[in-house]
Parts: structure tokens; C-alpha cells; sequence
């Protein structure tokens, strides 16, 4: 795996970042959604007791 | 004073060539990976300087280079490419003759074979050219290694993992371009530049799983 610190900087291109972003998240077969909306946490038992108690 | 970017950038003095597409491609990938800057005369686009011009101020920028000046054929006019040795000279010139930041500049000369450049370009003796034998995964690690030994970055990953990091993008590469109607043919510099970025960063999200 590499761990790059992308120098990532502004050039004049025929095409948009993030037009080439979305090209290789469909090429690559992974959806945004997935990798920065997470499910929220169910609450534990313990809370659930607490609240009771 | 020093561009900002000195330290990192990286410039790239070799064919642009359909021959010689997947060998800068490698150039390119490996630079980005090893968190360094690619920029190449073909990465300006003003108008108002001319290419001599432009070629100087990008060398100026740029504490490491790299040239390849293994293009010695003729071409179809039967004269022989000097640009590349060319560029290389102006180079040297600005460590030799440059203020305190020139003179730490570093340069990796690459070559087909070994020691051929003894045949056209002798005033080279003395200088450690690598030979890449025009295979990119060789090209690909004498980057890796020549970044990693004259910067001392802690930060550049093993050139096995470039190499199948590279494999990936190769791959995907045609089917990423015709995706935004784009031709391998016409493929600009500065569009394989932000494609190469935007694959580094994809795959290291995905593998973060972040």
C-alpha cells in the first residue's frame, strides 16, 4: 500500500478533479457514500438501563 | 529566492512520445507515489514565454530532474534528437554555475544500456547513469531508489509496492479514459498528472478504509 502525501496541485487540464474522481471511483468500483458515511451507533444496554433507572 | 515547491519538484526530461507512453506514465506514477512533483515543459501553458525560456524557469524550480537521453535513433528526417541532452546540459550548468539552492540540485540520467552513452554523449564519464533497458518496473525502482537515497525521505514506500500500484493503474487506465471521452493518443501532461493523483488518492482511501 502507499501512503503518499500527494503534492496535489492546481494545473491548467482538459478535465475537471473531480470529474476524474468520479471516473476512477466508477472504474474502481467504490462508492463515496460508503467510505465517509458511517452508521450511527446503536445504543448499548447499559444506556438503555441507565435512561431506566 | 527558491520556488516553494523546490524541494519536491521533479523535472521530467524525456520523450513524450506514443513509444515511450507507458515508460513516462511509469516516470510520472513514481514520482507522485514517492510524494514528489512531477512538472515538465509540457506542464506550462503560457503563451508569451518561448519554450527555451520556459524549459530554464522549470529547471530554476526543481531540485531533482530526471533525463532520459536514450532516444539516440534518427527520425524520419533522418536527424537525431538533441533536446533531451540538451536540457540535461542546462541542468548542470544551473548546479554548476547557481546560487546556494541550485547547487544542491540532483539529477538521475537514464539510458537503454549501459555505458552506451559513451558512444554520443561522452563528457558524461564520471557521471552513475542508470540503465532501464526500457522495461518500466526498472524504471520504476531507479526512481524509487534515486528519490529515497537523495532526499532521505522516510516517507517512500518499497518499489514492489509501486510497481503493482502502478500494474492497477495501467490496467484501468483505458477504461478510466473513456469514461470522461479521452484518448491515450491525445492525453495531455498535466491530464496524466491529476489522473495520477486522483488514482493514488482512491486507492489510498479504499485501502485506509477510511
Amino acid at each position: 500500500m502507499i501512503q503518499a502525501r500527494l503534492k496535489t496541485v492546481e494545473r491548467k487540464t482538459t478535465v475537471s478533479r473531480a470529474e476524474v474522481k468520479a471516473a476512477w471511483a466508477k472504474v474502481l468500483g467504490i462508492h463515496e457514500d460508503t467510505k465517509t458515511v458511517r452508521p450511527s451507533p446503536k445504543p448499548s444496554k447499559k444506556t438503555v438501563v441507565n435512561k431506566q433507572g | 529566492m527558491a520556488d516553494p515547491q523546490y524541494n519536491s519538484n521533479v523535472f521530467i526530461n524525456c520523450p513524450f512520445d506514443a513509444d515511450y507512453r507507458t515508460n513516462l506514465h511509469a516516470i510520472v506514477f513514481t514520482v507522485y507515489s514517492c510524494s514528489f512533483k512531477p512538472i515538465s515543459a509540457l506542464s506550462e501553458d503560457n503563451g508569451a514565454d518561448n519554450r527555451l525560456q520556459k524549459i530554464q524557469n522549470l529547471i530554476e524550480k526543481s531540485r531533482y530532474s530526471i533525463h532520459d537521453i536514450s532516444r539516440t535513433e534518427l527520425n524520419a528526417n533522418g536527424f537525431p534528437r538533441f533536446n533531451m541532452p540538451f536540457e540535461a546540459g542546462i541542468f548542470f550548468g544551473a548546479k554548476r554555475f547557481g546560487d546556494k539552492d541550485q547547487k544542491n540540485k540532483n539529477a538521475l540520467i537514464f539510458e537503454k544500456t549501459k555505458f552506451s552513452y559513451q558512444n554520443y554523449l561522452s563528457d558524461l564519464s564520471g557521471i552513475d547513469t542508470k540503465a532501464h533497458e526500457n522495461d518500466p518496473h526498472t524504471i520504476i525502482k531507479g526512481i524509487r531508489d534515486w528519490l529515497k537515497t537523495s532526499s532521505r525521505r522516510t516517507t517512500i514506500p518499497g518499489h514492489l509496492n509501486i510497481i503493482d500500484s502502478f500494474n492497477k493503474f495501467q490496467t484501468q487506465l483505458p477504461a478510466t479514459l473513456a469514461f470522461m471521452n479521452l484518448e491515450m493518443d491525445t492525453l495531455t501532461f498535466n491530464d496524466l498528472c491529476l489522473i495520477v493523483e486522483e488514482f493514488l488518492k482512491t486507492v489510498m482511501v479504499s485501502e485506509n478504509g477510511d
